[in-house]
């Protein structure tokens, strides 16, 4: 699953520990969601959107993830 | 905070129970130990060695607990790592998949035990029983909670 966050932290300076630690999970988490490893669940989704101000899909790119 | 911080305190008074516990439990089979059946050197040093590895990782676990429910930001460090949605699907899978390669390997062992030594046979056969009366038993658990 493609997603925003990289670019979005670089607008924001933010480290992966900081948007972690804002949304309620670990760094490795982060990482794994921004090099498309793990595909994060609705809440955490809506947390990591809802903290940038956006809607999920502008976020979370769903159109790659398996059925 | 204040519910995970209630849920530490509780855990460390558990832990500790359970490292005294432990230790009286070792300690009272030294005090027996002419009473009890005389054991191998082998076996013996396997009875010591879980007793004190069984110490060892509450210890570690109730020093990890005290660290985090010192400060707030070690709390919320601890909360945040406990309850990592991506650490608990990693927890899920390895247990599953541990579980499945267990019931295998059992299993096989079973029927090669039958063939040499019935002890063996029916000592792996129960544990085979075992695990899958408690695997059912979770299943149903899980689907009913869920």
């Amino acid at each position: 699953m493609k997603t925003r966050i990289p670019e979005l932290r670089r607008q924001r300076k933010l480290s992966q520990e900081e948007l972690g630690l804002a949304v309620g999970v670990t760094r490795q988490t982060i990482t794994s969601l921004e090099v498309g490893k793990y595909t994060a669940s609705l809440v955490l989704a809506y947390k990591i959107a809802r903290y940038f101000g956006l809607t999920i899909e502008e976020v979370f790119d769903f159109s790659e993830v398996e059925e | 905070m204040d519910l995970f911080h209630q849920k530490v305190r509780t855990r460390i008074r558990v832990l500790t129970a359970l490292a005294v516990g432990v230790a009286l439990i070792y300690a009272g089979f030294m005090l027996y130990r002419s009473e009890l059946p005389i054991l191998n050197s082998f076996t013996k040093g396997f009875h010591q060695g879980i007793f004190f590895g069984l110490e060892l990782v509450i210890l570690g676990f109730l020093a990890q607990n005290i660290k985090g429910s010192r400060n707030d930001a070690a709390l919320k460090k601890m909360r945040i790592e406990e309850n990592d949605e991506r650490f608990g699907l990693i927890i899920q899978k390895t247990a599953s998949m541990t579980a499945l390669v267990m019931f295998a390997a059992l299993g096989v062992a079973t029927v090669i035990a039958g063939f040499l030594n019935a002890a063996v046979f029916f000592s792996l056969l129960g544990a085979l029983l075992f695990m899958v009366v408690l695997f059912y038993s979770m299943w149903i658990y899980f689907a009913k909670r869920n």
